[in-house]
């Protein structure tokens, strides 16, 4: 059975990519934050208040991995000290249940489909729970696109549209074709006649869907002609771990 | 239109008569139960027409399904309805209806005729007969992940027969997406990262 031994980060950021400074960082009541630092490591280039990449070795704790189990030597302790707020029943690994709770304590309540979508990105092999780096990814990924979001949410009305949509994408390094957009921008118009406009979980969502597909697509298109050759086999293995039930 | 020249019957919103399927503005036409449609299918739609406006929408369809067989979502209705009209519409007309109606009925006898044990569940090995039958060789793999995917109990080894349609929405739908793209009977299909993205959001994002 085919199993996606899955990493997903941002990818790296252009040279002179250079984020907007903070605007408003300390009025977010999250749990989690840290100093502000700038990693140029290849998968983090955005201004983050949320997590640390692990090779922000200067800060180094060395009892991270005895207090929590785990976690990789360098894991910034705001990340630790989320975990185990999240990991309510101890058992070491977050479930479904748990990251649900804790997306919904400190953003607003997440749809449970945008936390299992996250679950099956961030999880290694069949387990249905995560583990303490794992859940550090997770929680990393998420900093950069809540940056992402609130650079691009320009009115800061906590929500975006299409045309944010596209450029928040953009910089995430995913041309997205208008067409694509319009079918995911679709999925979150209720009828009401008015301008369809995400809100950070729908975001999420939408992100997190176009970045898996895309780089399943570039694992068939490797010398990058814009054009992939599938099978029916692979064509059904790329795609079925995306529909969440 | 002004300036073309039509064949002497030929519908104004088309060049060719309606009911052929190669018609570009089908959708443009009423739709209408072909001929010969059985009498059984002509009433179920009626049955289902609450309002009695002629069209089925999501809601009367969801309600109609969840009499015969079991529950449906509304998510599973609409990904229903994409998978036979290849729009975002949430109404269909009789001539959708009966593709579809066909289509269930079809998957339905199929469902009982592999639950050799009539348990009322199906595993991946009856799944794969099934899937073969319905004409879908969906690979061994492939088979698994689908189990995985649409079993909700959570026991991951056999489907529901709720659960099988759903199963058999997305392959149906999948599969056909396969084929438009498919260079013929190659067993390959070329897609661009576009027509990738387009074929395959509407089966995830539902």
């Amino acid at each position: 059975m085919a199993t996606y031994n899955y990493q997903p980060s941002a990818p790296s950021m252009p040279e002179n990519y250079a984020p907007d400074p903070p605007t408003s960082l300390n009025s977010s009541s999250h749990e989690l934050y840290g100093n502000h630092g700038y990693s140029q490591s290849a998968n983090q280039g955005v201004q983050s208040n949320y997590g640390y990449s692990s090779s922000y070795s200067s800060y180094g704790y060395p009892n991270v991995g005895g207090q929590s189990g785990g976690f990789a030597p360098g894991t910034h302790p705001e990340i630790v000290r989320s975990f185990q707020m999240v990991d309510k029943n101890r058992s070491g690994f977050i479930e479904e249940r748990e990251l649900e709770e804790a997306l919904s304590m400190n953003y607003q309540k997440f749809s449970l489909r945008t936390v299992r979508l996250l679950m099956f990105l961030f999880k290694k092999g069949d387990s249905l729970k995560i583990g303490p780096n794992e859940f550090a990814a997770l929680w990393n990924c998420l900093g950069e696109w809540r940056a992402i979001f609130e650079r691009f949410d320009k009115d800061r009305s906590g929500k975006i549209d299409l045309t944010e949509l596209r450029d928040a994408l953009y910089s995430l390094g995913y041309a997205v074709p208008p067409s694509v957009l319009q079918v995911l921008m679709s999925k979150y118009d209720n009828g009401s006649g008015r301008r369809v406009e995400l809100n950070f979980d729908s975001f999420v969502e939408c992100g997190m869907i176009v970045k898996g597909l895309t780089e399943k697509f570039k694992e068939k298109d490797k010398r990058y002609t814009g054009s992939a050759t599938l099978t029916y086999d692979e064509f059904l293995r790329m795609i079925i771990p995306f529909l969440i039930p | 239109m002004a300036g073309m020249v039509l064949p002497p019957n030929a519908n104004p919103f088309g060049y060719i008569l309606p009911g052929s399927n190669v018609n570009p503005f089908s959708s443009l036409l009423p739709s209408s139960f072909p001929p010969g449609t059985p009498q059984h299918i002509i009433e179920a739609f009626r049955y289902s027409d609450k309002d009695g406006n002629g069209f089925i929408d999501d809601k009367e369809l969801k309600a109609v399904l969840s009499t015969c067989d079991h529950g449906f979502s509304l998510r599973t209705i609409h990904l229903l309805m994409y998978s036979f009209t290849s729009t975002n519409t949430r109404v269909i007309g009789p001539r959708e209806f009966v593709q579809l109606f066909t289509s269930l009925q079809q998957w339905r006898d199929v469902f009982e005729r592999n639950d050799k044990d009539r348990n009322g569940k199906i595993d991946s090995y009856e799944l794969q007969q099934t899937l073969q039958t319905l004409g879908y060789p969906v690979p061994p793999t492939v088979l698994n992940l689908l189990v995985l995917k649409f079993d909700k109990s959570g026991r991951n080894y056999a489907l529901s027969y709720d659960n099988f349609i759903e199963c058999c929405i997305v392959v149906k739908g999948l599969s056909d997406k396969f084929k438009e793209k498919e260079n013929v009977g190659s067993g390959f299909a070329t897609f661009t990262y576009e027509s990738f993205l387009l074929s395959v959001l509407p089966f995830v994002v539902a």
